[in-house]
Order: structure tokens, then sequence, then C-alpha cells
């Protein structure tokens, strides 16, 4: 009997690596939960959001609303998810991973409410508290994903992502200790720009580019496309980075303007990759989501392009405050909606019904696994008899979702963004407050849309009893 | 004696690829069916991509289908990389669904 390369090793096609759903689910729950916040709170604090006001303490703490308490979250469950599918490895540790989320939950909302009301203790306490956490998070998947026979540029992309999560904390927990006395010698602009950089420019953008190799095609069923480029995209953003984070220390901005068009190339190779991805899909019909990924990377490209303008214009703070909100808002909170529109039903899809797929039957017309009456040399009579059943339907993943309708969810979100980012600019205080409201009510949308697939009275029961 | 077509048939009607919506029949993810000894079925198969994250699922949902079947008395799933899943192995039906 010919045989290829098994995959689940000798006797059964077992391959389980995926962590038990409470632990990706959880994260994504605090995840969802931080967004609908930011949606209220970002109208809240939308008249703030022209004219500079970024250092408010209470935008600094929207801002971390969003990206600890939103971004991260959900990021952190996906990513326990997408490893042990995507590199065929099992987390390095479930234990820690599953208890890190209650570090994680306690310190980033703590660090949150003591943004919020200026506290150097609170900063400080949950600061550290939240770098541990964060460590814990980045060591356990560089780890699990270094075990990985898989290796080629999604592997660099993901550990590179981690790594600079790990120095992005670092400048963190500096300025922390700065404001709360440590003597760092007036360079806190520099350490803030760094922070900046790492976590937007380092952790959320090779997260995304390095999993979008893998979940574009699997979307799209796209086949025989070239990854040539792949490499390239993965040294462009390090050169971005790198001499963006050099510029700003040496204080040459030339040297940031050349890391921005270095980003710049980055994003137009990534868009090079997406579209032969999509030029070799066989599903032609693309969903919203997988198309407003691709308008995502685009927004993303043109991010950096505004990045490029402010360094030649000179605005200040007006000028990054909209690059930032652009940039982080329009491309990397864009692309994980799209995503979480795809993943959070296969998740809960796994959870629910992937062990009734192939038996569409009616309970208790036909055994169960436990119930098997067929074993080597014994015909299955038990089975045979049974009386003819009316087949009853195991949904497929489509049907836990109607994606078409997160168009108008999408659209909206990015029209919103567009005229927060530019009323910031023009400190145009009605536009910015237009704008919050549209960002709002699209998060709302796509939390309604995201609760009713999850279902929040079973996935409790689900839950309940698990740590 | 096992009747491979309707193995093969039952595995149409019953084992879906739940992001697609396409049975793995139609897909093409099944190559070979054998019955090497009386009442032992051996299904070779391989998903759209590797590290497909509904590999277990639709893999067990294969060896259950399969094990409905009259005359089936083991089931052995062997989940195959060589030769790669190309479009080539879908059947028109599977074709039509995915460029309509």
């Amino acid at each position: 009997m010919e045989r290829g390369m098994p995959a689940g090793g000798p006797g059964g096609p077992v391959t389980s690596q995926a962590p038990p759903f409470t632990v990706p689910m959880r994260y994504m729950l605090l995840g969802m939960a931080g967004f609908v916040l930011f949606a209220f709170d970002l109208v809240a604090q939308s008249i703030h959001l022209s004219g500079g006001g970024a250092f408010l303490p209470q935008v600094v703490a929207l801002t971390h609303l969003l990206t600890l308490g939103s971004l991260l979250s959900f990021i952190m469950g996906a990513v326990y998810q997408l490893v042990t599918v995507a590199f065929l490895v099992p987390i390095a540790s479930e234990r820690c991973a599953r208890w890190n989320f209650w570090l994680y939950a306690a310190s980033a909302f703590g660090l949150i409410g003591s943004m919020a009301i200026w506290s150097l203790t609170g900063l400080l306490v949950f600061g550290s508290l939240a770098t541990v956490s964060l460590y814990v998070y980045a060591i356990l998947i560089i780890v699990s994903v270094s075990r990985s026979r898989i290796r080629g540029p999604m592997l660099w992309f993901v550990i590179s992502a981690h790594v600079y999560l790990m120095a992005a904390v670092a400048a963190a927990w500096l300025m922390i200790a700065s404001i709360s006395g440590l003597r760092l010698g007036g360079v806190f602009p520099q350490l803030l720009a760094t922070h900046i950089l790492l976590a937007l420019g380092g952790f959320f953008t090779f997260l995304v580019m390095g999993f979008s190799f893998k979940l574009l095609p699997m979307f799209t069923l796209s086949h025989g496309f070239a990854t040539w480029r792949q490499k390239w995209t993965w040294v462009l953003a390090h050169a971005a980075v790198c001499l963006a984070l050099i510029g700003i220390w040496a204080q040459r901005p030339a040297l940031e303007w050349a890391g921005g068009v270095a980003g710049w190339m980055a994003f137009a190779s990534l868009l090079f990759d997406i579209r032969e991805i999509f030029r070799k899909r066989l599903r032609k019909k693309t969903e919203p989501p997988t198309r407003m990924v691709v308008v995502a990377a685009v927004a993303g490209m043109a991010g950096v392009l505004w990045m490029l303008v402010q360094l030649g214009s000179g605005r200040e703070q007006d000028g990054w405050q909209g690059v930032v909100t652009f940039y982080l808002l329009g491309w990397v909170v864009l692309t994980l909606m799209g995503y979480a529109y795809k993943i959070v039903p296969f998740l809960i899809w796994t959870q629910r019904y992937s062990a009734k797929a192939g038996r569409n039957a009616g309970a208790g017309d036909r055994p169960g696994p436990g119930m098997r009456a067929h074993t080597a040399g014994s015909a299955p009579d038990a089975v045979t008899a049974s009386p003819p059943v009316k087949p009853q339907k195991v949904p497929v993943i489509a049907d836990l979702i109607q994606l078409g309708r997160s168009r108008p969810v999408l659209q909206s979100f990015a029209i919103g963004v567009m005229v927060l980012s530019f009323s910031g600019v023009a400190r145009f205080t009605a536009g910015a407050v237009a704008g919050s409201i549209m960002i709002a009510l699209s998060v709302l949308g796509f939390i309604w849309q995201l609760q009713r697939v999850v279902d929040p009275k079973q996935v409790a029961k689900e839950l309940r009893g698990h740590d | 004696m096992i009747d491979l077509c309707e193995v093969r048939e039952a595995l149409r009607q019953n084992v879906y690829d739940p992001e697609i919506g396409i049975n793995v029949v139609d897909l093409g993810l099944i190559y070979d069916l054998q019955e090497p000894e009386e009442g032992t079925l051996y299904v070779k198969m391989t998903m759209t991509t590797p590290g497909c994250p509904a590999h277990d699922s639709i893999a067990e949902a294969v060896e259950w289908a399969a094990a409905q079947v009259f005359g089936v008395a083991e089931v052995k799933v062997d989940v195959v990389w060589d030769p790669p899943w190309s479009p080539e192995r879908m059947s028109e039906e599977a074709r039509q669904q995915l460029y309509g």
C-alpha cells in the first residue's frame, strides 16, 4: 500500500495541538469587552481628540484601552490558537497561558485606570505587573514557535513581532520609571517615540503581516502563488524600524525618513503579495472582511506616506497624533476586525460543532463514538439495522455568521477613521466628534455581530470551572 | 466486503470542509479508499493546506462517517501532504460552487 507523508503519525489522524477552547476564548472575550469600553470612551473623549490632546491623562488611558485592553488581549487569544495550527506545535505551557490571563487582565485594566487618574503609584505597580505578563506571553510564543519544524518568513515575522513587543514594553516601563523619579537624562521624548514605533511598527505590524501570509490564502483558498517576496517584506520592515529607531536616538531626521521609505516599500511588497494571493484564489467571491484586510493594508501604506510628509513638514504634535491614529485604527484595527470575523466563528464552530461533523443523523439513531458496535472482525449489524433517519445538518462556519452584514460595519469604521484622523490634524472639533461617533457605532455593530456567534450565555457555561 | 462506492457516497453526503462548505469528495481531498483486509477500511486523504485549522475535525468526521457504512469494522485515516492537494482535484460541481 503506497503511503505519502503521514501528518499525524501512525494509526490515526490526530494532530491536535490546539489549546483548550477556554484559553484563547477568555483573551478574546476580554478584548471584545475592552473594545466596547473603548467605543463609549472614544465618544466621551472625542472633544479632546482635535487640537493636540494626546497627552491628557484621559486620552492616554483611551489609547491604552484600545491597545492593551482590546487589541493585545484579542491578539493574545488569537495567537494562542493560530500558532498551533500555523506552526503545528502546542503552546509551550498551556497552564502558564491560562494563569497569565488573570495577571494580564488585572494589570492592564489597573494600568489604564491609573493612567486615567494619573496615579504614579498605580502606573508603577500595574505597569510592572503588565510588563511581567506581556513578557510571559511573548516568551511563551517565542519558545513555542521555535520548536516548530516549519520555517520561513511567517516564523520570522512572528518571532520578530514578539521581540519588538518586549522592547516596546521595556520602553514603556522606562517611561513610567522616569515619570516616577528615575533619572534618565531627559530622554523621555525619545522613549515615547521608541515605544510607539516598536509597538505599532514593530509588534502589531509584524504580527499582522506574518499571519496574513497564512490567513489570506486560507480564506481565499489560494494556491500556487509566489512567496519569494515575503522575505524581502520582512527585511524592509526591519530596516524601517531599525533606521527610524537610530534616527530617533541619534536625532537624525534623514535616517527617520529613510526608515519611512523602507516602511513604505515593505507595505508595497506586502500589497504585491496580497495581489498575487488574490489572483491565484479559487474562491472567486471574496467575503467583505477579507476584502477589508486589503483596504487596511493600503491604509497602512498611506499611513507611512503620511508619516513621511509629517517628517518633511515639521508639524508637531497634531500631525503626529493624526498619523498614529490613522495607522493604528486604519491598518492595525481594521485588519484585526476583518480577521476576527473569520477567527471567532471558527473557534466557536470547533468548540460546538466539530464533534458532530460527519454525523448528519439524529442523535440516538446511530451509535456515537463511544457506542461503536463495529469492532474488528464483526460486521456492524447493529448500525445498519437502525431505521432510516431524517438527516440533521451540522452547520458549516458560514452558517454561524452572515458575513455580508460586516460590509456596512467595516466601511463606516473606515470612513470614521479618516474623518477622525483628518479632523484631529485640522483641529476641527465637530469632525473629530462625528468621526468618533462613527467609529464607536461601527465597533458596537461589530461586537453585536460577534456576540451573536459567541452567545454569551452558552460561552459562560463553557468557560465556567475550567481554570 | 466493503462497498467503496458507498463509502465515497457517505463521505460526499456527510463530511464538509467547514470553512468552504464543500464536501471532501468533491473537493478532491480523498486520495484513496482501500480494504486491505476484511472489514478494515483505509482512507488516504489530504487537506487543502498544511496547517489547516479544521484538520482534526475533518479527519475525525471522515473516520466517523466511513464507519457507518455497511461492512466497515475498522477505519484507518491517513492524512498525507504528498502529493499536495491542487485545485485540479476538485470536481466540476465544486469548481462551479467556488467560482460562482
